[in-house]
C-alpha cells in the first residue's frame, strides 16, 4: 500500500471525528486549561508542604502550621473542585461524541440499500453501531483526562531536571526515546490482534441472532449441540485473539517500570562518577532520581492510553467504513446526474398527451454484481390508473426484484420506470415511496403496538399520526380483511405485537402489512403474494376490500393463485426474468399450458381452501 | 408511533419497581463467584503480585542505599584522612560547625576516603536484581490474570449460549433479541475488561497499602493512627459515590440493551423501513434512547470519576494532619525533624493508593452493573431437552380436549383430534383459527392449558423434549435458513448425513431445479436469513430438510405458501411417498395439497367444526364447502 494511500486513509479516520471535536472546541479548551492548573496545583503542593516543615515543625511554630496548614487545605479544596469539573467535561465531551457517532452511524444504516445491508450482515452493523462506538468513547475519555496532564507533567520533570544538572538530558534524551520505543512496538504488536478482534465480535453476535431468529427451526431437528459447536468455533476464537491481545495489554505496565526503573539505575550510577569526579552534587542526584519517578508516573499514565489507541483505531476505521458506503440509490443518482451534465438532453418530463399517467416501465432490466444472466430481462409494462396487473410465475423467476425495481427500492442497471412520464430516478425519493408502495412477501411488523405498525402507512401518506382517527385504522383493517383480527386482540390496536409478530400467525401479519400499506392511499400498489398465507374465505374478502379501497389506483399483484389473476386485466408471465406471455387470463389458460400449471388452474383442481 | 415506542422502551432505570438497596453480597456476589472456577490460578496470582509489590518496595532502598554510598564517599573525601569519624565529628562541634557534625555522625563516612564505586556499584546490581525480579513476576502475575480472566468470559459466554439453546420457545417468543445479544456480547466484554482494569491495580494498591502502613507503624505509632483516621472519611465518600454510580451504571447498561434492541428490530425490518421512509422516525427513536445512554453513562463516568479526587482530598487533610500532630511532637521534643518529614512522605506513598482503591472501586461498578445483568440471564428459566427414547413410534397422535389461550386471548377451545398412524390429515380453517398454536402443542413448543396430547398413548408432557421431537420432521410457516450454502441448510435436518443423502433431499423437494441453474449449485451461500433465495426457493430448501430428517411424524405448516403450483406438484409427489406409512399433519389453503388427505379437519375460531375426506365435507356443503368456494366461514 502505498504512503499516499496511509495518510488518506488516516485522514478519513480522523475526518469522522473532526466535525464532532469542532462542536465540542470550547469545552475542549475549558478542560485543558482546567488539566494545566491542576498540574500547576499538584507541583505547588509541595512547594506549601516544603514551607510547612521549614517554617512550622522545624521551627516548632505552631501558627505557621495552622497557617501552611490552611492554606493547603484552601490548595486541596480547589483541586478538588476543578477535578470535579473536568471530571464532569471530560465525561460529558467522550459521551457526547460518542452519541452522536452512534447516531449517524445508525441513521447511515437505515439509509443503506439492501445489497449493502446484506454485505455487512446483521451481525457487523450493530456491533459497529454499539461495540465499537464504545470502544472509541473509552478511548476518547481516556484521552480527555490524560491529553494535558501528561505532557504538562512530562515536560516539567525533564525541565526540573535540566535544571539540576544539564546533562541530565542526556539521560532523558535517551530514556524517553526508549520509552517511546517501547510503548510503540507495544502498539504496533497489538494492532492485528485488535484488528481481527472486532470482525470476530461481529461474528458472535451474528450467529447469535441466527440462533434466536431459527430458535424453533434448531428444537425442531434437535441441532441445539451443533448449533452450540457453531457458536463456539467463532467463539474460541474470539477469545484466543483477546487472550493474545490481552497478555500484550498486562504486560506494557511491568515493562515500563523496568524501563523506567533500569533508568534510574543507570542515573545513580552515572551520576555516581560524576559526584566522585565533583562535576555534580550528591543532592542533584537524589533529585533526578524524584523526577525520574514522577516522569514515569505520567509515562504509566500515557501507557494506558497506548493499549487503548489501536482497538479505538481499528473501530473508527470499521465505522468510518460504514459511513463512507454509499447506497446504491445514491451511486446510481449521482452517476446519473454526472451524464446528464455531461450530455444534456431534453427535459425529462414531457408536457401534454406523451405523459401518461401511470407507472411505465421500458426495458427494464436488472443484473447481479458478477453474475452473467440477469434477474430481469427487458421487462416492458405499463400500470395506469385504475388498472390492474397480475405477475406470474416459477418460484425465483425475478418477481420481486422486478417489484424492487418498480418501486425503486432498486435502481435498474438498464432500462426505465417512469412514473406519469418522469423517471423515476428524478424524483425524490419520499415522493417515490408515497406514491408508489411496494408490500413485501415477507410481512415484517416493528416491535410495538399494532397501531405503531398502521401508523407507518398515514404517516408515508403524509398525514399527522397524532390526529389520524381510529376509524381510518379500522377502514384500512377492513380493506385487508384483518379488522377481525384486530377485534380478537385484548387491547385491540393498543395490542403489542412481539419481536418478530411472534404473537401473530403469518395469515394475521399479513393482512395486518396490507392494511398499513392501504393507508398510505398510494397511486400504485406493489402487493407480493400478500394473500399466500390466509384462507381463499379471507382471500375473498381482502380480494374484494382491495379493489374498493384502491379504485383508481393501479395495482400490480404477485400471486400463484387464479382469483387474482382472473380479476385482472393483464397477466405477465415471468420466466428466468423475461416477460414470456401476456394477456388476459382466459386467453392465456387456453393458449398456454405453463400458464394453467403455474396456477395450478386445471379443471379439476382450481379452487383453495 | 413514537408515543407507543417511547413507552416500550422506556426510560431503563424507571421501569419495574426501585431497586432495593443491595448489601454487598448482592452487588459482588455476582462478580465474585465469575472467579471461583479459577480461585487457583486467583490464589497463585495474588502471591506473585504481594512478592512483586515486596521487590518493589525493596528496589527503592537498595537505590537509596547506592546514594548514601555516594554521600559517605563524597563526604569522607571533604574529611582530613587518618582521623576516626569520632573525632571529625569532635572537632566540628568544637569549631562551632553543630550542624554539619551532626551530619557527619549521621553518616557512615569514613574522612579520608572517597566515593567506593565497586560498593556502588554492587547496591546498584542488587537494585536492577531487584526491579527485573519484580518485573517478571509482574509478568507471570499478568499473564495469570489474563488466563483467568479469559477462562472466565469464555466460560461465561457459553454458558449465555446454552442458554440461549436451553430457551423455552414460549420465552424466546417474548425476548427483546437485541437486549439478548447486548447481554452476550457489550456486558460480557465489559465485565471483561473492567475486570482485567481494575482486579490487579486494586490488588497491587491494597499491597502497597500494607506494606507502607508497616512502615510507618514502625516510625510513629500516634501518626499511623492520625493517617489511618483519615480511611473511614475515605470510606464513607466512596460508599456515597458507588451509591450513587451504581445505578447509574446499571441504566447505562440497560439503556444499551434497549438501544441494540431497538437496532436489531430496525435492521431485521429494514425492508418496511426503504418501504415505508420511515428512516427518520427511526433515526428519532434511536436518538431518544441514545440520548437517555448518553446521559446515563456521563452521570455514572461522572460520579465514578470523583472518587480519586475526592480520596486525594481526603488525603491532603491526611497530609496537614501529619503535619500538625507531628509539629507538636517536635516542639514538645518527643519526635526530630527528620522523622516528620520520613512520615510525610510515607503519608503521600498511603494517600495514593487509597485514592487509587477508592477511584479502582467506582470502576469496578460497571463490571458489577453488567455481572448483574449477566446473572439475570443466566438466571432465566431453561427446559431440559432429555435424551432420545428406545422405541419405535407407531405414529398415532391423540389430541384430547385441549385447551389453550396466550393470556386472556383464547386460541384452542376444547380440541379433539386423533391422527391413526400412517394418517395423513390436513388441518384446514380461516387464518388465525389455531392451526399452528396447535403444532405448537403436538411439538410442545407451549404447553396446553386444560386437556392433554398423546403419541402412541403416551402424554407427550410425559416424554422428554429429545425424545417426542425427533419424531417429527416440521416445516414451519417462517421459514429459517442459516448464512450457509443450500448442502448445508439441507444437512441441518439429520446430524451425520452423507453428501448423496442431501443431493437425494434436494432433488425430491425441487430444489435442484433452481439450485442447477446456480453457479455453485448446493454450494451456493444462502446469505443472512437466506436473502439471496426467494421465499419459494426458501421454502423448497425446508422441505428438503424435512426430507432428510427421514422422521415418523412429518407435520408441513403451510410449506409451499409461496411456491408456484407447478413446483409445488413436484413437491407433491415427492411428498406423497414420503408420507408412505408415515403420519402427516398438512397445514395449507391449497386445495391441490388438502384433497390428496386421507381426512381433513376444519378448525374455526379454535374449534374442530367439522371432519372428513373431500368428497364428504364437498357434499356436506358446510364449513370446508364454503371455504372451498371462496367464502367467509361465518364466525360461530
Amino acid at each position: 500500500m502505498s504512503a499516499t494511500n496511509v495518510r488518506e486513509r488516516r485522514r478519513d479516520r480522523v475526518a469522522v471525528l473532526r466535525p464532532l471535536l469542532r462542536d465540542r472546541a470550547g469545552l475542549i479548551a475549558l478542560l485543558g486549561a482546567l488539566q494545566a492548573l491542576s498540574v500547576a496545583g499538584n507541583l505547588a503542593l509541595p512547594l506549601l508542604n516544603a514551607r510547612l516543615i521549614d517554617e512550622g515543625v522545624a521551627e516548632g511554630d505552631i501558627g505557621a502550621i495552622w497557617q501552611a496548614g490552611a492554606l493547603m487545605l484552601a490548595l486541596g479544596v480547589g483541586q478538588l473542585l476543578i477535578a470535579g469539573v473536568a471530571v464532569a467535561l471530560a465525561a460529558r465531551i467522550s459521551t457526547g461524541i460518542a452519541s452522536d457517532l452512534r447516531s449517524r452511524t445508525f441513521a447511515h444504516t437505515m439509509r443503506l440499500g439492501a445489497a449493502e445491508l446484506r454485505r455487512f450482515g446483521p451481525g457487523s452493523l450493530l456491533t459497529r453501531c454499539s461495540n465499537d462506538v464504545m470502544q472509541v468513547q473509552v478511548l476518547l475519555l481516556a484521552l480527555c483526562t490524560v491529553v494535558v496532564v501528561v505532557p504538562l507533567t512530562a515536560a516539567g520533570a525533564v525541565v526540573l531536571a535540566a535544571r539540576e544538572d544539564p546533562q541530565m538530558l542526556g539521560v532523558m534524551a535517551i530514556a524517553a526515546p526508549a520509552l517511546l520505543l517501547v510503548v510503540s512496538l507495544f502498539a504496533i504488536v497489538a494492532m492485528p490482534g485488535f484488528r481481527r478482534l472486532q470482525p470476530l465480535i461481529d461474528k458472535v453476535n451474528g450467529v447469535l441472532r441466527e440462533q434466536l431468529v431459527g430458535l424453533r427451526s434448531t428444537r425442531v431437528f434437535g441441532r441445539q449441540e451443533h448449533e452450540q459447536r457453531r457458536f463456539d468455533e467463532v467463539h474460541d476464537d474470539l477469545i484466543a485473539t483477546s487472550r493474545r491481545v490481552g497478555i500484550l495489554y498486562l504486560s506494557l505496565g511491568p515493562v515500563v517500570m523496568l524501563t523506567m526503573n533500569a533508568a534510574a539505575v543507570l542515573v545513580v550510577w552515572w551520576g555516581g562518577h560524576r559526584v566522585s569526579d565533583g562535576s555534580l552534587g550528591v543532592g542533584s542526584v537524589t533529585a533526578i532520581v524524584a523526577y525520574l519517578l514522577q516522569l514515569m508516573s505520567a509515562v504509566m499514565m500515557a501507557s494506558s492510553i497506548v493499549m487503548l489507541l489501536p482497538r479505538g483505531r481499528v473501530s473508527l476505521t470499521r465505522i468510518r467504513e460504514l459511513l463512507g458506503t454509499r447506497p446504491a440509490l445514491d451511486v446510481a443518482a449521482e452517476a446519473r446526474a454526472a451524464a446528464q451534465a455531461a450530455a444534456p438532453v431534453r427535459p425529462v418530463r414531457t408536457p401534454g398527451a406523451t405523459a401518461a399517467p401511470g407507472l411505465r416501465a421500458t426495458g427494464l432490466t436488472h443484473t447481479l454484481d458478477g453474475a452473467r444472466e440477469p434477474v430481469v430481462a427487458d421487462v416492458d409494462l405499463t400500470l395506469a390508473p385504475g388498472r390492474r396487473v397480475a405477475l406470474v410465475g416459477p418460484t425465483g423467476s425475478g418477481k420481486s426484484t422486478l417489484l424492487a425495481l418498480l418501486a425503486r427500492h432498486l435502481a435498474p442497471t438498464s432500462g426505465s420506470v417512469r412514473l406519469d412520464g418522469t423517471d423515476l430516478a428524478d424524483l425524490p425519493r419520499s415522493e417515490v415511496r408515497r406514491r408508489v408502495v411496494l408490500v413485501p412477501q415477507q410481512a415484517r411488523l416493528f416491535t410495538g403496538t399494532v397501531r405503531d405498525n398502521l401508523l407507518l402507512g398515514a404517516r408515508l401518506g403524509g398525514r399527522d399520526t397524532a390526529s389520524t382517527p381510529d376509524a381510518e385504522l379500522h377502514e384500512a383493517l377492513a380493506a385487508a380483511a384483518a379488522d377481525d383480527v384486530v377485534a380478537a386482540m385484548p387491547e385491540g390496536l393498543d395490542t403489542v405485537v412481539l419481536p418478530g409478530g411472534a404473537n401473530l400467525s403469518g395469515g394475521q401479519r399479513q393482512r395486518l402489512a396490507l392494511a398499513r400499506a392501504l393507508l398510505v392511499r398510494a397511486d400504485v400498489y406493489l402487493l407480493d403474494d400478500v394473500d399466500s398465507a390466509v384462507d381463499a374465505g379471507t382471500a375473498t374478502l381482502l380480494r374484494d376490500g382491495l379493489a374498493a379501497r384502491t379504485e383508481g389506483a393501479a395495482v400490480l399483484s404477485v400471486t400463484s393463485r387464479v382469483p387474482l389473476a382472473r380479476d385482472a386485466d393483464e397477466v405477465l408471465v415471468l420466466d428466468r426474468g423475461r416477460v414470456v406471455a401476456r394477456g388476459h387470463h382466459d386467453a392465456l389458460l387456453a393458449d398456454d399450458p405453463v400458464y394453467a400449471d403455474l396456477l395450478g388452474a386445471h379443471p379439476l383442481q382450481e379452487e383453495l381452501v | 408511533m413514537k408515543r407507543i415506542l417511547s413507552r416500550r422502551t422506556a426510560p431503563a432505570a424507571e421501569a419495574g419497581p426501585p431497586a432495593p438497596r443491595v448489601g454487598v453480597r448482592e452487588r459482588y456476589g455476582p462478580l465474585l463467584s465469575l472467579l471461583r472456577p479459577v480461585r487457583l490460578q486467583v490464589t497463585v496470582v495474588v502471591a506473585l503480585t504481594l512478592a512483586a509489590v515486596a521487590l518493589t518496595v525493596l528496589g527503592p532502598l537498595a537505590l537509596a542505599r547506592a546514594t548514601d554510598l555516594l554521600f559517605d564517599g563524597f563526604l569522607g573525601s571533604q574529611l582530613p584522612a587518618g582521623m576516626s569519624r569520632a573525632e571529625v565529628v569532635e572537632g566540628l562541634r568544637d569549631s562551632g560547625q553543630g550542624t554539619f557534625a551532626s551530619v557527619v555522625s549521621a553518616s557512615d563516612a569514613v574522612p579520608g576516603q572517597g566515593i567506593d564505586l565497586g560498593a556502588v556499584a554492587r547496591e546498584l546490581s542488587l537494585a536492577a536484581v531487584l526491579y527485573l525480579s519484580a518485573a517478571l513476576l509482574q509478568l507471570s502475575a499478568g499473564f495469570g490474570v489474563n488466563r483467568a480472566i479469559h477462562q472466565v468470559i469464555h466460560d461465561l459466554r457459553r454458558r449465555a449460549e446454552q442458554k440461549v439453546q436451553r430457551m423455552p420457545v414460549r420465552a424466546a417468543d417474548g425476548a427483546a433479541r437485541g437486549d439478548l445479544l447486548s447481554r452476550v456480547t457489550n456486558d460480557v466484554d465489559n465485565v471483561t475488561s473492567s475486570m482485567t482494569q481494575t482486579l490487579g491495580p486494586l490488588l497491587t494498591s491494597a499491597t502497597t497499602i500494607l506494606a507502607v502502613l508497616a512502615a510507618m507503624l514502625h516510625l510513629s505509632p500516634l501518626l499511623t493512627l492520625t493517617v489511618v483516621a483519615t480511611l473511614p472519611l475515605v470510606g464513607l465518600a466512596t460508599r456515597a459515590l458507588i451509591r450513587r454510580s451504581q445505578p447509574r451504571f446499571v441504566a447505562q447498561w440497560q439503556e444499551l440493551g434497549a438501544l441494540t434492541n431497538h437496532m436489531e428490530d430496525s435492521i431485521s425490518g429494514h425492508d418496511v423501513v426503504v418501504a415505508f421512509d420511515d428512516v427518520d422516525d427511526r433515526v428519532a427513536t434511536f436518538e431518544q434512547v441514545n440520548d437517555r445512554l448518553a446521559t446515563e453513562t456521563a452521570s455514572a463516568q461522572t460520579v465514578s470519576g470523583l472518587a480519586t479526587p475526592l480520596a486525594s482530598f481526603v488525603g491532603n487533610l491526611g497530609y496537614v494532619a501529619i503535619c500538625l500532630v507531628g509539629g507538636l511532637r517536635v516542639a514538645s521534643g518527643q519526635m526530630t525533624v527528620g522523622s516528620v518529614q520520613a512520615f510525610v512522605q510515607y503519608g503521600r506513598q498511603f494517600s495514593t493508593p487509597v485514592a487509587e482503591i477508592s477511584g479502582l472501586l467506582n470502576e469496578l461498578q460497571s463490571g458489577v452493573a453488567s455481572a448483574l445483568r449477566i446473572a439475570e440471564l443466566l438466571d432465566a428459566e431453561e427446559e431440559d431437552a432429555g435424551e432420545v427414547g428406545d422405541w419405535e413410534t407407531e405414529g398415532e397422535i391423540v389430541v384430547e380436549d385441549v385447551s389453550f389461550g396466550y393470556g386472556e386471548t383464547p386460541v384452542l377451545a376444547h380440541v379433539d383430534l386423533r391422527l391413526a398412524p400412517g394418517e395423513t390429515v390436513a388441518l384446514v380453517g380461516p387464518s388465525g383459527a389455531g392451526k399452528s398454536t396447535l403444532v405448537d402443542l403436538l411439538l410442545r413448543f407451549r404447553e396446553p392449558d386444560a386437556g392433554r396430547v398423546l403419541l402412541d398413548g403416551r402424554d407427550t408432557a410425559d416424554l422428554s423434549l429429545a425424545d417426542l421431537r425427533s419424531r417429527f420432521g416440521t416445516v414451519l410457516q417462517d421459514t429459517w435458513l442459516s448464512d450457509d450454502t443450500i448442502a448445508a441448510n439441507i444437512a441441518y435436518g439429520r446430524e451425520g448425513a452423507t453428501e448423496a443423502e442431501v443431493a437425494e433431499a434436494a432433488r425430491r423437494a425441487g430444489v435442484d431445479s433452481f439450485a442447477d441453474t446456480l453457479p455453485d449449485g448446493l454450494a451456493t451461500e444462502v446469505g443472512t436469513d437466506g436473502s439471496r433465495l426467494s421465499a419459494g426457493q426458501r421454502q423448497l430448501v425446508a422441505i428438503a430438510r424435512a426430507f432428510l430428517a427421514d422422521p415418523d411424524v412429518m407435520v408441513l405448516d403451510e410449506a409451499t405458501s409461496s411456491v408456484d403450483s407447478r413446483t409445488e406438484r413436484v413437491v407433491q409427489g415427492a411428498l406423497a411417498e414420503l408420507r408412505a406409512g408415515r403420519t402427516c399433519l398438512v397445514i395449507a389453503h391449497r386445495l391441490s395439497t388438502v384433497r390428496d388427505a386421507d381426512r381433513i379437519v376444519v378448525l374455526d375460531a379454535g374449534r374442530v367444526v367439522e371432519h372428513g375426506t373431500h368428497d364428504e365435507l364437498m357434499a356436506a356443503r358446510g364449513a370446508y364447502r364454503s371455504l372451498h368456494d371462496g367464502r367467509a366461514l361465518v364466525a360461530a
